[in-house]
C-alpha cells in the first residue's frame, strides 16, 4: 500500500467531509479528521498494520481557539508514516486516550498533558514527566501554548542584574 | 617500672617484634597501602592511563598516604536510623579478622606470629570464616536499602564461594597428611603442591575471587547498582578502616594460596638468614600473584549472584569432591 | 518552613520502609555512579526487580519552545545540546526537515560531506555507548577508556573538519558551512584503518568475552512485536528483528548511492542490542571509505528562498541511539511555530519501563539492560 491508496482507502470508508486536509507525499500522508471520528479511524489504521507511533504533539493556535493534536504513526508492513491531526477546544482541552490503540503513545500523551494542558481521559499514568516536580499549572502555565511567557525564566547574563 | 619494660621487650624481643613488626601492623598497613597503590598503577596501565603521577614525584607513590590521611580528617557521618554501636563495632573490627588469620602464616622456617603446632589451616579457615559475619553486620547495622541488599548478597555469595574452597584445602590437608602450615611449607620443599594438588588449585583459584570479593564475583559491592555495597554508609576513617580490612583479605587469603600450593617461604638460597630468605621469597610471590589477581579483574565482567552460586554448586564443588576422591586414592596408591 | 520540608531535612534517605510483602522500592539515581542524569524507581524484593519507573526531566531546557523563538540557522545552536555526542545526527533530522519546508534540495557534494560527518559522529557515539555498557555489566572501567581513547582520532577528524571537537554547528539548512580542508582524505582513510584494527582487539577481549555473555545474553529480551508496539528506536529495534534504518528506508544525504546493509539479531536481547551497535560501526567505517572515494566537485551550500513552501513537515534520521524525527510546523515567518522533536531515547524509555512485566529481570541486571538501550537523558529530557 502506498499514501495515496491508503488516502483512498480511508475516503471510501469515511466519505470526504470526514478525511480534510488531506497532503500525500514521499512516505507521508497527512489529514485532519473531526474528533469524533478519529478513534474510529485510528483502529482502522491499526487494523491495515499501522502499528508503530513514532511521534504524538500538539499545536497551540490561540486565534482560532483550537489546540490541534497530532499522531504520526509508521507501519512496519507498508513503510510509510501517516500523520492523523485533529482540533479540540482550546477552552476545555479534553479528548479521550489512544493508549489501548498504540501503546507506545503512552509517554507522547504524558508530555503532551503537562506542557500543553490537554486533559486526556482514560491516560492511566498522568504525572509530570519533564517539568519539576514543584511547578504549578495555575501561577506558571503550560509551557508550549503560545500565551506561555518564558522571559520569566530568564536569568541574568554575567554582570547584568 | 622502666627496668620492667625493658627486660620484657629484651625476653620477648622476638615476639613483640613479629606482632609489630613483620609480619604484623606495620607489614599489613604497608602491605595495604602498597597493594591499593600497585593495583591503581597497573590497572591504569592496563586501561591506557597514567595512574596516580603527583604526589611523591616517582610514580606517584605517595597518593595513597596522602589519601589515608585526607581520608582520616574527613568527619565520620552516623546514619540517624543506624543501630550505632554495631555500626561502629563492626567497622573496626573487619581488618581484625585477617589481620589474625595471617598471624598464622610461615614467613620463614618456625617463624610465625603464633607457632601454634597442630591445627593451623582449619584455624585458618575458622577465622576467616568470621570475615562475611561482619560484613553482614555492616551491611544490617546501616539501615540502608542497598547496604542490605549487599549484605544479603554477601551471604549468598559465601555459600557459593566458601565450601569449595573449604575443600579445596581439605584436599590439601589429605595430600599432606597433616594440618600444620608449617609442615605443609616444610613439605613442598622439593615439589610445589600446585602440581599433585592441580585440581585443588583450580577450586581455590576460582573461589578465591569469591571470598576476597573482588571482579569478576565483587557481587556484593556491585558499584553499578548498589553504589558502594555494604560499605556505603561509612565514611572518613571509617571507610579507610573497611577498606583496609577489604585488602588484608586479600593478603589472606592470597598468603594461603602462596602456603599451600606455591611453596610458601621455600626458594633458592639468596640470603644467609633462613627468616629473610623465606620472607624474600614470600614477597616475591605475593606480588606475582597479586599482579595475577589483578589481571583477572580487569579481564571479567561482574557474574550475577545466581551465576556464582551455580558456578560454585554445579561446577566448584563437584571438581572439589573429585580432587579428594583423586587424591585418596593416589595417597593410598603410595604415589 | 513547612512540615514537609522539615521531614525531608531530618529524613533525607528513606530507611528500610517496605511496600508490603517485602518488597524495597529502590531509588537509584540521579546521583548514582551508573544512572546518569535520570532516576529510577525500581521496586525489588533484594534481588526480583518487578517494576521499574523512570524519571526523566532532570535537564529539561524546554528546546522545543526555545526554537519557537529562534530562525532556522540560529536554531542550530541551542538544538545541538540535545546530544552532545551525536551533534550532527541529531541536526540531520532538524535540517531535513527545514529543506523539506523550503524545498531545497542540497549540493551533492554537501550530501557527502554531511554523510561522513554523521558517520564519524555514529562511530564516536557508538564507542561511548558501548564502553558505558560493558561498564555497567561489572567491568573495571577499561573498556570504557579505551573507547573513550578510541575516540580521540575520530574527534579529532571533526575537528580538522568543522572547527570543533563536538557540537559543531555544521550543517545548515541548504548545505555545509565550508568545505574539507586540504588532506582530508588520507588523515580519514588512516583512522579508519586504526579504528577497524581497535574492533577488532575489541571482538577478541569483550565482545566474545565469556562473562559478559553470561551478564547479558537472554537479558531484558525484546520481542519484535512488543518492539513495533512499544515504539523501540534504533539499534534497540534492529536487535529484535525489524529490518528498520533511517538511512535505507528513508534514504537521505549520499545514503542512496552508498552500498550498505541494515545490521539486525533476532535474539532481541541486551547482548544483542551491543552486537548490533559493534557491527554497525564496521558499517559506518565502509560508508565513510565509500563516500570519500566518490566525493563529487562542487558547491557546498545554497541559500534558503525567502518563504517556505510547505506549511509543515516531518522529517526523520538516524542518530546514534535510533530515529529522531522532527515535525515543524511554521505560518511563513522565518521562525517555526511548533517543533516536535521525538528523541530516540525518549521512546525507549518506555520500553524499558515495560519490560519487567513481561520477563523476570534481576537487580543485577538493570544497569546492563539500560545501558543496552544506550540511554540519554539529556536527549530524552530536550
Amino acid at each position: 500500500m502506498n499514501p495515496l491508496e491508503l488516502l483512498n482507502l480511508l475516503k471510501e470508508r469515511f466519505g470526504d467531509e470526514k478525511i480534510l486536509e488531506a497532503r500525500v507525499e514521499d512516505r507521508r500522508l497527512f489529514f485532519k479528521v473531526p474528533y469524533e471520528s478519529a478513534h474510529e479511524i485510528a483502529s482502522l489504521l491499526r487494523e491495515k498494520g499501522f502499528d508503530m507511533p513514532i511521534t504524538m504533539g500538539g499545536t497551540d493556535f490561540p486565534k482560532k481557539k483550537v489546540i490541534e493534536i497530532f499522531y504520526s504513526i509508521w507501519s512496519s508492513i507498508h513503510d510509510f508514516v501517516v500523520t492523523m491531526k485533529f482540533d479540540i477546544s482550546r477552552d476545555e482541552p479534553k479528548y479521550k486516550t489512544f493508549i489501548d490503540i498504540w501503546p507506545g503513545v503512552h509517554n507522547f500523551e504524558r508530555e503532551t498533558w503537562e506542557l500543553l494542558g490537554v486533559e486526556i481521559e482514560g491516560h492511566p499514568r498522568l504525572k509530570l514527566l519533564l517539568l519539576p516536580e514543584d511547578w504549578s499549572f495555575e501561577e506558571e502555565g503550560y509551557p508550549l501554548r503560545k500565551d506561555f511567557d518564558p522571559s520569566r525564566y530568564k536569568r541574568p547574563w554575567g554582570d547584568e542584574e | 617500672m622502666l627496668d620492667w619494660i625493658i627486660e620484657f621487650v629484651r625476653n620477648n624481643f622476638q615476639t613483640l617484634f613479629r606482632i609489630t613488626f613483620f609480619p604484623g601492623l606495620t607489614f599489613l598497613f604497608v602491605f595495604t597501602i602498597f597493594a591499593v597503590w600497585f593495583q591503581r598503577k597497573y590497572l591504569a596501565r592496563l586501561m591506557l592511563r597514567m595512574g596516580p603521577v603527583h604526589a611523591g614525584k616517582v610514580l606517584g607513590w605517595l597518593q595513597l598516604i596522602a589519601d589515608a590521611f585526607k581520608l582520616m580528617t574527613k568527619e565520620i557521618i552516623l546514619p540517624k536510623y543506624a543501630y550505632k554501636k554495631l555500626f561502629l563495632f563492626s567497622a573496626i573490627t573487619l581488618p581484625v579478622i585477617p589481620a589474625a588469620a595471617i598471624a598464622l602464616i610461615p614467613f620463614g622456617p618456625g617463624y610465625a606470629i603464633f607457632n601454634l603446632p597442630g591445627y593451623t589451616a582449619p584455624l585458618f579457615l575458622g577465622i576467616m570464616s568470621l570475615y562475611p559475619i561482619f560484613i553482614i553486620l555492616m551491611g544490617w547495622a546501616s539501615n540502608n536499602k542497598f547496604t542490605l541488599i549487599g549484605a544479603f548478597r554477601t551471604i549468598y555469595l559465601d555459600v557459593a564461594g566458601e565450601i569449595p574452597i573449604f575443600l579445596a584445602v581439605l584436599g590439601v590437608m589429605i595430600w599432606a597428611g597433616t594440618y600444620d602450615l608449617q609442615t605443609i611449607v616444610e613439605m613442598q620443599r622439593s615439589m610445589w603442591f600446585v602440581i599433585p594438588q592441580f585440581l585443588g588449585f583450580i577450586v581455590f583459584f576460582i573461589s578465591y575471587f569469591a571470598m576476597i570479593e573482588k571482579a569478576p564475583m565483587d557481587i556484593p559491592e556491585a558499584e553499578t547498582e548498589l553504589v558502594f555495597g555494604y560499605r556505603t554508609e561509612y565514611t572518613g576513617a571509617l571507610f579507610l578502616d573497611t577498606m583496609m580490612g577489604d585488602y588484608i583479605n586479600v593478603l589472606a587469603w592470597t598468603l594461603l594460596m602462596i602456603t599451600l600450593y606455591f611453596g610458601g617461604y621455600n626458594g633458592p638460597q639468596i640470603f644467609a638468614d633462613p627468616i629473610l630468605n623465606g620472607a624474600f621469597w614470600i614477597l616475591i610471590k605475593l606480588i606475582i600473584l597479586l599482579t595475577i589477581t589483578f589481571t583477572v579483574i580487569i579481564s571479567y565482567a561482574r557474574l550475577r549472584i545466581d551465576q556464582a552460586i551455580r558456578l560454585g554448586w554445579y561446577y566448584l564443588i563437584p571438581l572439589a569432591l573429585a580432587n579428594i576422591v583423586l587424591t585418596v586414592i593416589l595417597k593410598s596408591l603410595g604415589v | 518552613m513547612s512540615h514537609d520540608m522539615q521531614r525531608y531535612l531530618t529524613d533525607p534517605f528513606q530507611e528500610i520502609t517496605e511496600l508490603g510483602e517485602g518488597l524495597f522500592r529502590l531509588n537509584i539515581g540521579p546521583q548514582l555512579p551508573i544512572s546518569g542524569q535520570g532516576r529510577f524507581l525500581v521496586v525489588t524484593d533484594g534481588e526480583l526487580v518487578y517494576d521499574i519507573e523512570v524519571d526523566i526531566g532532570y535537564s529539561h531546557r524546554g528546546i522545543e519552545k526555545i526554537l519557537e523563538y529562534k530562525n532556522y540557522i540560529q536554531g542550530v545552536v541551542p538544538l545541538e545540546r540535545m546530544v552532545m555526542l551525536d551533534t550532527s545526527n541529531i541536526l540531520m533530522g532538524f535540517v531535513r526537515a527545514v529543506e523539506d519546508l523550503y524545498g531545497v534540495e542540497p549540493p551533492p557534494r554537501a550530501k557527502y560531506i554531511r554523510t561522513i560527518i554523521n558517520e564519524l559522529n555514529r562511530i564516536s557515539s557508538h564507542l561511548y555507548a558501548l564502553g558505558l555498557f560493558a561498564e555497567s555489566a561489572g567491568w573495571n572501567p577499561a573498556v570504557f577508556i579505551w573507547t573513550t581513547a578510541d575516540r580521540e582520532p575520530i574527534l579529532d577528524l571533526l575537528e580538522m573538519i568543522t572547527g570543533a571537537r563536538w557540537s559543531h554547528s555544521f550543517f545548515i539548512p541548504g548545505g555545509v558551512r565550508a568545505d574539507l580542508p586540504n588532506g582530508i582524505k588520507e588523515r580519514i582513510l588512516d583512522t579508519m584503518d586504526y579504528i577497524e584494527k581497535r574492533l577488532e582487539v575489541y571482538e577478541d577481549a569483550w565482545i566474545y568475552n565469556e562473562t559478559f555473555r553470561l551478564r547479558t545474553e537472554g537479558v531484558g529480551v525484546l520481542p519484535r512485536d512488543k518492539a513495533i508496539e512499544w515504539g523501540a528506536a534504533g539499534p534497540s529495534l534492529r536487535a529484535s528483528g525489524v529490518a528498520y534504518d533511517t538511512r535505507k528506508n528513508e534514504p537521505y544525504s549520499a545514503y542512496p548511492e552508498l552500498d550498505f546493509k541494515i545490521v539486525t539479531h533476532t535474539a532481541g536481547d541486551s547482548y544483542a542490542r551491543g552486537w548490533v551497535r559493534f557491527e554497525e560501526m564496521k558499517v559506518s567505517i565502509d560508508l565513510i571509505r565509500q563516500a570519500i572515494e566518490n566525493i563529487p566537485e562542487g558547491r557546498v551550500k545554497k541559500t534558503l528562498p525567502p518563504r517556505p513552501v510547505k506549511q509543515e513537515a516531518l522529517a526523520r534520521a538516524e542518530t546514534g541511539r535510533g530515529e529522531i524525527n522532527f515535525y515543524i510546523y511554521t505560518e511563513g515567518r522565518d521562525k517555526p511555530y511548533r517543533v516536535k522533536i521525538s528523541p530516540a531515547s525518549f521512546r525507549n524509555f518506555f520500553v524499558i519501563e515495560q519490560l519487567p512485566k513481561i520477563q523476570e529481570i534481576k537487580l543485577a541486571d538493570v544497569p546492563p539492560l539500560l545501558y543496552s538501550f544506550d540511554p540519554w537523558f539529556l536527549d530524552a529530557d530536550r
